[in-house]
């Protein structure tokens, strides 16, 4: 254990957060080190003094009127303060330093340097499509003018498999892993399946477009709740998505569109034969 | 806590003696929660029967999914975090100093066997201990006085304060090392560490 590993675990230490391997580990190292053993004296010495502090305790007349004063507030009907702001299965931690009409502005303003952004770099080009398997930082160029239906199915069935890919992915991540395991890569791809579901939906026609509008429609709010997941959220992630996945029964959605697509593949082919043999003959 | 469970359910259908017993048991803790992240003993009365009055009319939101006090723990600071903006907006100052506050701000020391030397002394601390607390944002405030003064779990903490326990464990972290900053003067140039 570094110094610095071992400092960040004083307040741990001093409430009694820690326990097996850490606590043996930061044990020995106050042990060994006598700056951080002096340092945590300090802290020691700091929380006792803060230990110390005394409290303005209402009398025995306010608390002996305190049901009645509430009692009458309740019967008058009296709104709490700032009722309307409050929710009450939520704590609202914003700044006390910074007015409400503030944080409207800058709303407005990170909407509308999302929406430029979103248009100049996330949008994509015509002639742009996303790799939807192997290396998909690269892009190939296509014509989507020039896309038969059959690519525009293959694409489809490409990009059904990597979703798919990602969220089996996540929702069988061994419970070992901590909340606070790194999913960038994760959020990466689900926002390039985001954006190359935009693309595909415009190439789809008929009854096909619809399907599909519906199946990225449920696919979407998952991978864009996994795409815009913090770390703040009070929902681990995996948890997000399992919930997301069995909520819109994707799994058993993206199958049923595979199966669908194998069919009128083989349909298809069996078609081609078809006239291939009777152009033949 | 079925008992409480029980009194909960009756709060619910209307039993004005259910939500009284539930009052009664919390309202000191309450009371002293608000005081703890307000300091200033009217603002806390006032808060804490917000806060009652708060958990009567959204009774049936409570689900159970929390525990009673964890829920009125987080009204409480929800309240105090509101209190704290709608006085910073009048007044453009956190609290009034207590330093400067009326003499019934500050805590007594009439008893028998406090010397006025020994007062004066707990008077400068008490104004050291409560001038550092102001110097924590609202959100370390809030994580410290849970752990430190209510003896909540970062657990219970980061339940109360709906955000995860990684948070909670680096607000208390800088609180902590604010106080160490803030209280440094008294703590080692007064002599403190020979009397602690």
């Amino acid at each position: 254990m570094t110094c610095k590993d071992c400092r960040e675990l004083f307040a741990d230490a001093y409430y009694d957060e820690m326990q097996g391997e850490e606590r043996t580990a930061f044990e020995a190292h106050i042990a060994s080190c006598d700056e951080c053993k002096s340092e945590y004296r300090r802290v020691e010495k700091t929380l006792t003094l803060m230990g110390q502090r005394e409290r303005v305790e209402p009398d025995e007349e306010y608390w002996s009127g305190y049901w009645q004063a509430l009692k009458s507030k309740i019967e008058s009907g009296a709104q709490p303060e700032n009722e309307r702001t409050m929710p009450v299965n939520k704590v609202n931690l914003r700044p006390a330093f910074m007015p409400s009409w503030a944080y409207g502005i800058a709303a407005m303003l990170l909407i509308g340097i999302g929406v430029y952004l979103g248009r100049t770099m996330f949008v994509p080009k015509n002639q742009e499509i996303l790799q939807p398997s192997g290396d998909h930082t690269v892009s190939s160029k296509v014509s989507p003018d020039s896309l038969s239906k059959e690519e525009v199915e293959k694409q489809v069935n490409m990009y059904l498999d990597r979703s798919r890919a990602l969220l089996l992915g996540l929702i069988n991540t061994p419970a070992k892993y901590p909340s606070s395991t790194n999913f960038t890569r994760q959020q990466q791809v689900s926002r390039e399946l985001i954006q190359q579901a935009s693309y595909l939906e415009t190439k789809l026609g008929g009854p096909d477009r619809e399907r599909f509008r519906k199946l990225i429609g449920d696919l979407g709010v998952i991978l864009r709740e996994l795409a815009n997941y913090s770390v703040e959220n009070s929902v681990p992630l995996i948890e997000l998505v399992k919930q997301g996945v069995d909520k819109k029964s994707i799994l058993l959605k993206i199958n049923l569109e595979q199966i669908r697509a194998l069919d009128s593949q083989t349909k298809l082919q069996e078609r081609t034969t078809k006239d291939n043999h009777k152009s033949k003959i | 806590m079925a008992d409480e469970q029980l009194l909960i359910e009756q709060a619910k259908l209307g039993d004005m003696e259910a939500f009284r017993e539930l009052v009664e048991r919390s309202k000191i803790n309450v009371y002293r929660l608000a005081y703890d992240m307000v300091r200033n003993r009217h603002d806390a009365e006032d808060v804490s029967q917000d806060v009652f009055l708060q958990a009567y009319r959204s009774l049936s939101l409570f689900r159970g999914e929390a525990k009673w006090s964890t829920w009125l723990y987080r009204i409480t600071v929800n309240k105090c975090l509101d209190h704290r903006k709608s006085t910073t907006r009048k007044s453009m100052e956190y609290r009034e100093d207590i330093g400067n506050a009326p003499h019934s701000e500050m805590p007594h020391h009439h008893s028998e066997g406090i010397t006025p030397d020994r007062a004066a002394g707990s008077s400068l601390l008490q104004k050291h201990i409560e001038r550092a607390l102001d110097c924590l944002s609202p959100r370390e405030r809030a994580v410290f006085v849970l752990r430190h003064y209510h003896d909540l779990s970062l657990k219970q903490i980061a339940e109360t304060l709906t955000v995860t326990e990684g948070t909670i464990k680096s607000h208390l972290f800088r609180a902590v090392q604010q106080l160490q900053r803030e209280l440094a003067y008294y703590r080692d140039d007064l002599g403190l560490e020979k009397q602690l």
